[in-house]
């Protein structure tokens, strides 16, 4: 498997839908979707893009699948234009910070409402069938699920909402699953899903930037897929397999080159047919030349098939290596100049994504008090950490997803709440608080794991370094050597 | 070019789990001849809806509870090669032992990964005597609890329609509305037969099907639920044969 052109780039990413057996024999159409472009940044780096969409079916989502379609156009459209008025050159920790803040706010906003106001153009223009004569137009109609990848020589990146997987493919590393739908709170079939009210907050937790500059460039292949395939296998190991499988069926020096992806087609037929009868999407891309490695997989897989704990964690592909966080703050210079580069190609993320967050230091006497017990009753009794950290995974979700949540939380002297939510990444930061390193590292790590359970998210600004919150008080620069932060390697 | 992987592509299996009561009271007025009957004559059109959605592997089991709680069917067991034994009334209504029995085989594993949400149906005329909230919690402990179609089916006017909805959870907020989301009152041998064919055909035909739903939506509990069969709900009103 080798990418197209130049032993460090992106295969022209490739996308395929088909519909599924059991929408086939029902004659419903297929209500997937998936798209892929190719660009080059304002600095002339080539770009690619690729975009997985699942519409919800059943019979009160009619219109799922002009969803989905309007889901990806808008996606790789937006996208595009952002990234071809951005000089990419550099990949430094800074600019994938911003990019990170990009991916989980400032493009899914705009997403979402491009979507919402596509799909309401759609329904004005729709002849409505009889059966829904006098219905009124609602976006649960047209309710679909959204991922969205972007490809990079420096960096990579990926974001989106509901029940998608992206499996990372890598040499002398195993095969896993990089991201996928937490089911926490979720019943059922369900999924998070564009035309739910809190859309765009739903991206953050799937979003996550991963650095090819310095030793994270590393041969690997992505292959995305919407639940159809997954749900088609009996375990995750089949499921990373087929993954492999695919993208080997997916050279860009065989299929494409004879101009057909027949096969790739008729194996996604094959996985629907004998599997979930669902509709099945799947996007793929390689980076470098990854050798096939069918001992590694196999062993994951054998590996699962008798235990189902989760695959390992990667560890050298995230701008950051999980664990090992820097120790030092983004020096402020550079948080500006990216963001003032940013902004100037349309990407405002860096300062939106601050302003969203509630400005809550200093905080009063009597809450800080609270905080300092709270911090200390945890740390005196280490033990204790896990488990308490571990029953609040709701509220971790929620203090995601709603600013507002915090400071319900300081409001209630949950204290323990407080501290999840000034420690979340971007978030207002611990501040004074003394907080004990066993305390610091489970709470890192719970975060990790909410907003990627497979990765580090890039940066690690987490607001966990005590006395390094205020933003007049940089600290010294790093010297542009730290993960992601070394020029391109080429 | 490599060959189609040797990779396990399985269908998805859609557990199906009865927990019928066969307390002593289950022994009058026919009310448990009249449920191994319903039972018996839905397992075709059960096959039928196995057959109709072959991604879903539709697999039957049975809990029965008087005294204490059994597996009538132990094994998951393929709809299409289901033979039905008559339960027995004789005893005590054991429900909560009943939910602790099901709690324990929807955990992962024995519960596959990727099975669809399973359909637990409770059928019951009469009070727990055991600890029936102990017994619930400690269903409700599983995920695959949480995410199961759960039915109650309550047999004439002594069963205890408020137990049975705390099986179900929340009612729909809409009182008057005829949901499925209620327990459905048979109230003799006829609607006991239409309720168990549409558990056994139209929920399972629309547990099998391939479809998503939003996340933190209630409304159609964890899949949309078809329509109730046309059933009079008054025992008052009611033509069948004999009036439980």
């Amino acid at each position: 498997m080798r990418a197209a052109a130049g032993p460090w780039s992106w295969s022209a990413p490739l996308h395929r839908s088909r519909c599924g057996a059991s929408h086939q024999r029902r004659s419903v159409p297929c209500q997937d979707a998936s798209l892929s472009a190719s660009l080059r940044s304002a600095d002339g780096l080539p770009v690619g893009l690729m975009a997985v969409a699942d519409g919800h079916g059943g019979s009160r989502y009619w219109l799922s699948d002009v969803g989905s379609r309007l889901a990806c156009e808008l996606a790789i459209q937006l996208a595009s234009q952002d990234l071809a008025r951005q000089p990419l050159e550099e990949g430094r920790a800074d600019q994938l910070q911003a990019v990170q803040r990009w991916l989980a706010a400032e493009l899914p906003g705009r997403i979402v409402a491009a979507w919402q106001e596509a799909i309401q153009a759609d329904w004005q223009g729709r002849e409505l069938p009889p059966q829904h004569q006098g219905e009124p137009f609602s976006p649960q109609a047209y309710g679909s699920t959204l991922a969205l990848v972007v490809l990079t020589p420096n960096w990579w990146g990926h974001t989106g909402l509901g029940d998608w997987d992206l499996v990372l493919l890598c040499n002398d590393q195993p095969d896993r699953i990089i991201s996928q739908e937490l089911d926490d709170g979720l019943q059922g079939e369900a999924t998070e899903s564009l035309c739910l009210a809190r859309a765009s907050s739903c991206f953050a937790a799937r979003t996550a930037v991963y650095s090819l500059t310095g030793e994270q460039r590393q041969a690997c292949g992505l292959v995305l897929t919407t639940d159809g395939v997954r749900k088609s296998c009996a375990a995750d190991g089949d499921h990373l397999a087929l993954s492999r499988y695919l993208l080997e069926e997916a050279q860009p020096g065989q299929a494409r080159a004879a101009g057909s992806t027949e096969r790739l087609d008729a194996s996604l037929d094959r996985i629907s047919r004998d599997g979930s009868g669902d509709d099945v999407s799947v996007a793929l891309a390689c980076f470098g030349e990854l050798r096939p490695a069918p001992a590694v997989t196999a062993a994951v897989a054998a590996a699962e098939r008798s235990d189902p704990s989760p695959l390992p964690v990667p560890a050298l592909t995230s701008s950051s290596p999980p664990g090992n966080p820097p120790s030092t703050r983004p020096p402020a210079g550079r948080l500006l100049l990216a963001g003032i580069l940013l902004a100037g190609g349309g990407i405002t993320a860096l300062a939106g994504f601050r302003l969203l967050q509630p400005r809550l230091w200093p905080l009063s006497t009597a809450q800080q008090q609270g905080l300092h017990q709270e911090s200390e009753r945890l740390c005196r009794q280490p033990e204790l950490i896990e488990a308490s950290l571990k029953a609040r995974k709701t509220q971790f979700r929620r203090l995601r997803s709603n600013p507002a949540e915090l400071g319900r939380v300081l409001t209630q002297k949950d204290w323990l709440g407080a501290l999840i939510g000034l420690s979340q990444p971007g978030g207002p930061g611990l501040g004074p608080v003394r907080v004990c390193s066993e305390l610091t590292q489970a709470l890192r790590q719970h975060w990790r794991t909410l907003l990627n359970p497979a990765a580090g998210t890039a940066g690690h600004d987490d607001g966990l370094r005590t006395g390094q919150r205020h933003p007049s008080r940089p600290r010294p620069a790093a010297p542009g050597n730290g993960p992601g932060g070394g020029s391109a390697d080429r | 070019m490599p060959g189609f992987p040797n990779v396990r592509l399985a269908n998805r299996p859609l557990h199906f789990i009865y927990l019928c009561d066969c307390s002593g009271s289950m022994a009058a007025q026919g009310k448990m001849q009249s449920l191994n009957q319903a039972i018996r004559q839905s397992l075709p059109g059960m096959t039928r809806v196995a057959r109709d959605n072959p991604e879903a592997r539709v697999l039957v089991r049975a809990v029965s509870f008087a005294d204490q709680a059994h597996w009538h069917i132990a094994e998951p067991t393929p709809v299409e090669g289901l033979q039905w034994r008559d339960l027995q009334a004789n005893g005590c209504t054991a429900m909560g032992a009943a939910l602790e029995l099901v709690a324990e085989q929807l955990h992962t594993p024995p519960m596959e990964e990727r099975a669809l949400p399973p359909v637990l149906v409770l059928i019951s005329d009469g009070q727990p005597t055991d600890d029936f909230d102990a017994g619930l919690a400690r269903l409700m402990r599983e995920p695959w609890a949480q995410k199961a179609v759960r039915l109650a089916i309550a047999l004439g006017h002594d069963a205890d329609l408020e137990v049975l909805q705390q099986f179900i959870g929340p009612a729909p907020a809409n009182q008057r509305e005829r949901s499925p989301r209620r327990p459905l009152q048979a109230s003799n041998a006829t609607s006991l037969a239409q309720y168990i064919q549409w558990a056994s055909t139209a929920v399972v035909g629309a547990a099998s099907m391939p479809t998503s739903r939003l996340g933190g939506s209630h409304d159609d509990g964890n899949i949309p639920l078809p329509d109730l069969p046309p059933t009079e709900m008054d025992p008052m009103d009611d033509v069948g044969p004999m009036v439980w």
